[in-house]
């Protein structure tokens, strides 16, 4: 018994220093293992939050290029942020006195409509007096203007040689965005179909307003407003319309 | 002569103890030198993340800074893209614009012996009416606005009339 007691504790010593490396350095392969694969995994996910700056990043130098030919004023005009119900006046007026036609009982329906997609309306009704091709062109020229407008109801009936138009539009408008998306979100370039009505709407009939020839941002810098407000159109009345005979 | 073991000792048992000793030393020796080995290995690798990580941190903060530096351009890029989503639910949403460019086709070339009458238009419908002085201009009339209709569109001849004093008036719904 003594002899196996001695035995055992000759190789005792041997056997905990055997144990203890490798309980020891097992642990510690396992704990820095883990902690290299966790390293990993935020390399990986860096990386991912990388490439979407890289496109957002390349997106916008695409664009930035583009800005210059692109006819922002008009789609802002089409669609103003605030209610325009000055500027559709004056563009009916303004388009009434091209084709020489009598406007008359111009009015202002309240309230303003809020028409889905954050889009807000407010309703124009007026009548008008001409002959009939130039209040047909004053229909499809108020269609292709700015802001943008859609007829509600058009009843025209022929007094002798003229007809007279009641006309009710609905005129559109949509408040700004009020902040840029995250920094590490993607971000949605403009597409071809965006494109395009830009495109088309910078072919609508303008206002008689002078607008700036740059809607400049404000400094990033200054975080305490939304960017979109320094954008709002810079409009200078330049020319009253002659009032209408 | 008492007390003297003549029995010969177990050797076996001494080096049996002897070789487990040995290989438990060498066992510990080789573990560890596999253990530094491995955990060299794992140590450069997470060496070589933890820089790949430094790096890619590098580029980010220079990425955002680019960003931010075209945050203008972004700006006006956001708004156009708004407006012209906004302005194409609008442009969509314009029922009557497609049934007045219809509209106006068919009346736009009337001869001096058609008139129009009366227009009454909706967001669904345009009723209007035309009066002409002889059959002839109202079936030209009729053949021509056939033609002007679009795919989708219907044009109806609701009436027509014909009396002595405003010979023939005739009223037309296109919807």
């Amino acid at each position: 018994m003594k002899q196996e007691i001695k035995k055992l504790s000759k190789i005792a010593g041997p056997l905990l220093v055997f144990l203890f490396v490798l309980i020891s350095g097992l642990s510690g392969v396992v704990v820095l293992g883990k902690r290299t694969l966790a390293v990993r995994s935020d390399v990986q996910e860096i990386k991912k939050e990388r490439m979407v700056l890289q496109e957002r990043l390349d997106e916008l130098r695409k664009f930035e290029p583009q800005m210059a030919t692109i006819s922002e004023q008009k789609i802002v005009l089409a669609l103003p942020p605030s209610d325009p119900l000055l500027v559709s006046v004056s563009q009916i007026r303004r388009l009434a006195q091209q084709g020489n036609l009598f406007l008359s009982d111009l009015s202002v329906q309240d309230p303003v409509v809020e028409t889905g997609e954050e889009l807000k309306s407010i309703t124009v009704n007026f009548g008008i007096q001409g002959n009939q091709e130039e209040m047909l062109q004053f229909f499809q020229n108020l269609l292709y203007s700015v802001p943008l407008m859609d007829f509600v109801t058009v009843s025209v009936e022929r007094v002798n040689t003229n007809l007279e138009a009641q006309i009710t539009t609905r005129v559109y408008w949509a408040s700004y965005p009020t902040s840029l998306p995250p920094i590490a979100d993607p971000i949605d370039p403009l597409t071809e179909a965006e494109l395009e009505i830009i495109d088309r709407i910078s072919g609508f009939a303008g206002l008689e307003f002078e607008v700036s020839s740059e809607l400049v941002a404000q400094d990033p810098s200054n975080k305490q407003t939304s960017p979109f407000s320094s954008l709002l159109p810079q409009e200078t009345l330049i020319s009253e319309p002659e009032s209408q005979q | 002569m008492a007390g003297i073991n003549l029995i010969p000792k177990q050797p076996s048992d001494n080096k049996q103890v002897a070789q487990i000793t040995k290989f438990l030393k060498i066992g510990s020796i080789l573990t560890l030198i596999l253990l530094a080995v491995v955990g060299g290995a794992v140590l450069s690798v997470s060496f070589y993340f933890s820089n790949q990580l430094q790096e890619e941190a590098g580029l980010q903060k220079s990425l955002k800074t680019e960003i931010e530096n075209l945050e203008s351009v972004e700006t006006v890029m956001l708004l156009m893209k708004d407006r012209a989503q906004k302005a194409q639910t609008i442009l969509q949403s314009r029922n009557t614009e497609s049934k007045y460019l219809v509209f106006k086709n068919i009346v736009q070339d009337l001869s001096g012996d058609v008139a129009l009458e009366e227009i009454k238009l909706d967001e669904t419908q345009i009723a209007f009416e035309i009066s002409a002085s002889n059959s002839q201009e109202l079936s030209k009339l009729l053949t021509d606005a056939l033609s002007q209709v679009e795919d989708g569109q219907t044009l109806t001849l609701v009436e027509v009339d014909y009396s002595y004093f405003t010979d023939y008036s005739s009223n037309f719904v296109l919807q």
